[in-house]
């Protein structure tokens, strides 16, 4: 090199010129990169979009791309969708199961954290074995031996009574906390197709199949196990010393929970909450088990669709929109607080 | 003092303080019950039925017992085709492959026996060396002999590869995404969109898109001339389908899990071997991947536990076909309970739901944790 | 009220960590446990407080026995180290909180909000968050939602220690006044001497999970119990020097001090404040020492001397000065100076 503060061509596309900057190639690269990504992600809902506004020949005779370019849009789809096809009620279904079991799951699954983070348990390892023994007893002797299943349940629950005040006490071996959230997280590995079964034939007893109440329940226990994963964190990181001193001042556990714990993890809380709900309003396995047309939910109206004559591109386009639409505006607006459950969720794992 | 006794009195206070001695089993109670109903008691209701064939009977259903007949069926007999495949004779090629794997395994659990040995390590990875050379197996003799796969080897594919794509496109895009670029946040917003769109909304876009015929890019497929190609009756194309709407779907996990990861690196490490003169690719060998890597692997376990669910994308995009092509465990579990099958049924589930325990479960011990053995 | 602790233990597993802890505080009384970190002080408290259970042992309040009565039934107050707002909450809200949580009408709460943040001047602040405040005055809302429910005993967990030095010591003087207008009975944690001799009537010296002493301020600097006791108090602490006791004389090869009414002994300990000595000529000394450091702080002089393989503290006035290695003499206030047992490392006491 002639001179030293002279950069060759190389040198000026290859190396940066200050140790802040990029480049000027990897630079390009990365744009280039990124934008193709980008294209990748927004073509798919571009098109869809497009495709709700198109008619039947617009999509038959041709890929045509731009609306009042190369098609003229309209609105006879969303027209047909909304006020012809019963689709707003399968929506309403959707909002509600999903609100409703979203709530309860983040109640239930924050108290449960909160106790197992605060509060020492334990459990003795022979109680529980003894209580699946009973469980498995009980299933066998209602399947196979035709007992009524009130007597065979009542029977177990007795001897197990009669198992802890007795026996039981000999054994030493018990699970702490850990064990407990341990067991109540894993049954997320547990894949749902396993036990949607013995549900359904559940809710055909209680003559609760394809209502908001079947979906309702089985999606708060769907998602149980996050909110459990993701609040423990949370409520670990208050200090113990505000809730020791609620507790001093007069307020019980469940106060402390309301008052103090509760607020103080609001921001974990609201990502906890939208999480699980994007989770429940996308369900389909169980809802296509669980639903038929009273309590149907969008998932499956939408993949419903598959008539005969082959889908229907132009009203399958409107049901996509409307029913990911809502999704998409909470992912764009509240993106950081969704992405800081995730986050807690995968770091710490 | 006069306020100390107003805090209860009398019988109240009785049962407020029972309430609060025992609030903790309380608060817990309700958690427990609901996961006891939904399951466990079904995982024991499904263990029976797994295990029972079920009839329809005058006035509802009969259920017999019949022992391991399902899982039999499934694995061995009648329905092995549909499970694991339709195997052809191993030729010598495929003997040499199988052979080096269960060397692989005995080499491992060998070293495993002379190193640190313990009877309970040394069950869990006799089951996952057995576990890993039948999958090898399965797949050499029905992809690798030109068989057909059955739906675990089909369910494995997508978990597989479609995880290490995943993994690979979306640290990719992470890495890039951390450099001091422009609009960062934009690409933030954007590349998360997808994490959240409904699965079965993503099938029926994608069959949109990949209409050779009518969809966005008809006219590439015919300027090339496979314009009266389906890519939804040839099984590897269909499979990738699957595959590429997987990926387009959760990619953005493992981008916004990476891209705090990188972005929570200590900087002075970074500018520490900046200064010892490395440069971006060392710096990302030695210095980012071993401080993001405990992370990587804890995302990628999450990925396989719900990767072994996958339901929607093949139901919706191919309906398992063609043949039973892009069929998932899941599928072909409720497709066995759409005919009345429920034993079987359930028996293809709690085979998946060990397979899927075992990879786990490996994953974890294996990888999960040793990449984890330097932080504090 | 009067709270008393009767033979309490306790144990966290394997470790005890709280052994036989016998303690009685009288009506309006203020009682510091004083000790260094981890000698059970503060897990005391926390089982007066009912934060902790009782492995065993008796502890009442009054005329009742609160062993085994929830935290919010002892009608106890408590600071805490960390103070424990409420961050969500305002000034006014976490005055109010305990009693908001026993009804008291509205009217009436503001009332006494306004009353208690009066005590710790603090009227002004009422609508803002503890995020606002600078670390005295969130203190001092500390300070006020204890107060504000009149309970029958305070309880304080280093309170102050997490305050910078001018600080601790104007909130040491405000908490001495308060407590002495309020009238309210107080078990005070500290692990700081300073604040245990200005602020306690009674002082209680803890370690290793056992009581070493329980004295006034001053018995316990004048009198120490024993050696762990002396060696605690006092910056810089009371000087230790092993020898024998022979003729009402206590002996070393350095020179020795007449100690009337001891009897004979081949080992003990001798104890003296530094500021209970002072430098002199070798000839006139009771022992014979060599100068190793010479330090002025500003309002006096620190001496380290060495006695053979120990060394001692002589506190000087701020004009003195040694050079080092220097021979000199050190004369001690025999009146003033202790004798110790050093297998036990307890007092010894003059027979007579």
């Amino acid at each position: 090199m002639s001179a030293p503060n002279a950069k060759t061509l190389m040198q000026r596309l290859f190396e940066p010129k200050s140790v802040e900057a990029q480049a000027l190639v990897p630079k390009i690269a990365t744009y280039a990169v990124l934008l193709f990504w980008t294209l990748v992600v927004l073509f798919p809902l571009y098109w869809v979009l497009v495709t709700s506004f198109k008619s039947e020949s617009d999509v038959f005779s041709g890929p045509f791309y731009l609306p009042f370019v190369d098609f003229q849009p309209n609105l006879d789809a969303w027209r047909f969708m909304l006020l012809e096809n019963n689709t707003l009620w399968p929506y309403f279904n959707s909002v509600i199961v999903a609100a409703c079991s979203t709530v309860l799951s983040v109640l239930i699954g924050s108290l449960a954290a909160y106790a197992l983070v605060r509060i020492q348990f334990h459990v003795k390892l022979a109680a529980i074995g003894c209580f699946l023994l009973l469980l498995a007893a009980v299933v066998v002797a209602v399947a196979a031996g035709g007992i009524p299943w009130p007597i065979a349940s009542i029977v177990a629950i007795v001897l197990f009574v009669i198992f802890l005040g007795t026996l039981g006490r000999r054994f030493r071996l018990a699970v702490g906390n850990n064990d407990i959230e341990f067991w109540m997280i894993s049954n997320r590995i547990m894949p749902p197709i396993v036990a949607v079964l013995p549900i359904y034939v559940m809710f055909q007893h209680l003559r609760l199949l394809d209502t908001q109440v079947a979906l309702i329940a089985t999606y708060t226990a769907v998602n149980l196990p996050i909110v459990v994963w993701l609040t423990r964190d949370f409520f670990a990181g208050i200090p113990l010393d505000l809730e020791e001193s609620a507790e001093i001042d007069g307020a019980s556990k469940f106060r402390v929970f309301f008052t103090i714990a509760l607020p103080l993890v609001r921001s974990g809380l609201v990502a906890t909450l939208l999480l699980v709900l994007i989770l429940a309003w996308n369900e389909y396995l169980l809802a296509l088990f669980l639903s038929n047309a009273n309590a149907q939910t969008m998932p499956v109206l939408v993949s419903a669709q598959n008539t005969t004559r082959g889908p229907q591109w132009w009203y399958m386009s409107v049901l996509i929109v409307i029913m990911i639409a809502p999704v998409i505006v909470i992912a764009t607006f509240l993106q950081k607080h969704i992405a800081r459950g995730l986050l807690i969720g995968a770091v710490k794992g | 003092m006069a306020v100390s006794d107003n805090i209860a009195s009398g019988s109240t206070r009785n049962f407020e303080e029972l309430v609060d001695r025992h609030s903790g089993r309380i608060m817990v109670l309700p958690a427990v019950l609901v996961l006891l109903a939904f399951a466990i008691f079904p995982l024991i209701i499904s263990a029976y039925l797994a295990l029972s064939r079920f009839a329809l009977a005058p006035g509802g259903f009969k259920l017999t017992f019949i022992g391991l007949y399902n899982f039999k069926r499934l694995l061995f007999g009648a329905q092995q085709y549909h499970l694991l495949g339709t195997f052809k004779p191993l030729g010598a090629i495929h003997w040499i492959l199988l052979l080096a794997a269960v060397a692989l395994c005995v080499y491992w659990l060998w070293r495993f026996s002379r190193d640190r040995f313990s009877p309970f390590g040394f069950v869990g990875r006799l089951i996952s060396a057995t576990f890993a050379v039948a999958v090898w197996y399965f797949v050499l003799a029905s992809i690798g002999t030109g068989g057909v796969p059955g739906t675990l080897v089909t369910t494995l594919i997508y978990v597989a590869i479609g995880v290490a794509i995943q993994f690979g496109v979306g640290l990719g895009l992470a890495l890039l995404c951390s450099q001091p670029i422009r609009a960062r946040n934009w690409f933030r917003v954007i590349f998360f969109i997808p994490l959240i769109v409904t699965p079965v909304g993503i099938a029926y876009v994608f069959r949109m898109l990949a209409d050779m015929q009518k969809g966005p890019f008809a006219p590439v497929t015919r300027a090339l001339g496979l314009g009266e190609w389906a890519w939804s009756t040839e099984p590897w194309s269909a499979r990738f389908m699957v595959i590429a709407g997987d990926t387009w779907q959760w990619t953005p996990f493992i981008f916004i899990v990476m891209l705090a990861a990188v972005e929570n690196q200590p900087r002075d490490q970074v500018e520490a071997a900046r200064i010892d003169g490395a440069g971006g690719w060392q710096i990302f060998r030695d210095i980012t991947w071993p401080a993001i890597a405990p992370i990587g692997a804890t995302v990628i376990l999450i990925r396989l536990i719900e990767a072994f669910k996958i339901i929607d994308l093949p139901n919706v995009l191919t309906a398992g076909g063609p043949g039973l092509s892009t069929e998932s465990m899941t599928l072909h579990s409720f497709l066995a309970w759409r005919t009345q099958d429920l034993g079987g049924s359930a028996a293809v589930g709690y085979i998946l739901l060990f397979a899927s325990t075992i990879t786990c479960v490996s994953f974890f011990n294996y990888v999960v944790t040793r990449a984890r053995r330097h932080q504090a | 009220m009067q709270v008393t602790l009767r033979d309490i233990y306790k144990s966290f597993g394997e470790v005890e960590v709280v052994k036989g802890l016998n303690l009685e505080v009288a009506d309006g009384e203020f009682v510091v446990l004083l000790g260094p970190s981890g000698c059970g002080k503060t897990t005391a408290l926390r089982m007066v407080a009912g934060l902790e259970s009782v492995t065993a042992g008796r502890i009442s309040i009054g005329e009742r026995d609160v062993t085994n009565v929830l935290p919010k039934y002892r009608d106890v107050a408590m600071v805490f180290q960390s103070y424990a707002l409420y961050p969500h909450m305002t000034v006014a809200e976490n005055i109010g909180y305990p009693l908001k949580l026993r009804d008291v009408p509205k009217m009436e709460r503001d009332g006494r909000i306004r009353e208690a943040a009066g005590k710790v001047h603090l009227e002004d602040y009422l609508d803002r968050y503890p995020r606002q405040l600078s670390g005295g005055q969130r203190q001092r809302v500390a300070l006020a939602r204890a107060i504000v429910r009149r309970p029958s005993l305070f309880l304080m967990d280093e309170p102050l220690s997490n305050l910078d030095a001018k600080l601790r010591g104007y909130m040491r003087s405000e908490l001495k006044r308060l407590q002495a207008d309020l009238g309210v009975t107080t078990i005070y944690v500290t692990h700081d001497q300073i604040e245990a001799m200005t602020l306690a009537h009674r002082v209680a010296v803890m370690n290793k999970g056992v009581v070493q002493q329980i004295a006034p301020p001053r018995e316990i600097y004048d009198n120490p119990a024993n050696l762990f006791v002396a060696g605690f108090i006092g910056s810089p602490p009371m000087n230790t020097v092993p020898g024998a006791i022979a003729d009402g004389q206590f002996r070393v090869p350095q020179g020795g001090l007449a100690l009337p009414g001891h009897a004979p002994r081949s080992e003990a300990i001798l104890g003296f404040r530094p500021e209970d000595a002072t430098i002199v000529d070798p000839g006139q000394a009771d022992l014979r020492a060599t100068v190793f450091s010479c330090e002025l702080t500003g309002n006096e002089t620190i001496v380290t001397c060495s006695l053979g393989e120990t060394q001692a503290i002589v506190q000087m006035d701020k004009d003195f000065d040694v050079a080092a290695d220097a021979q000199v003499g050190i004369r001690i206030n025999a009146r003033k100076a202790c004798l110790f047992d050093p297998a036990s490392g307890n007092r010894i006491r003059p027979d007579a």
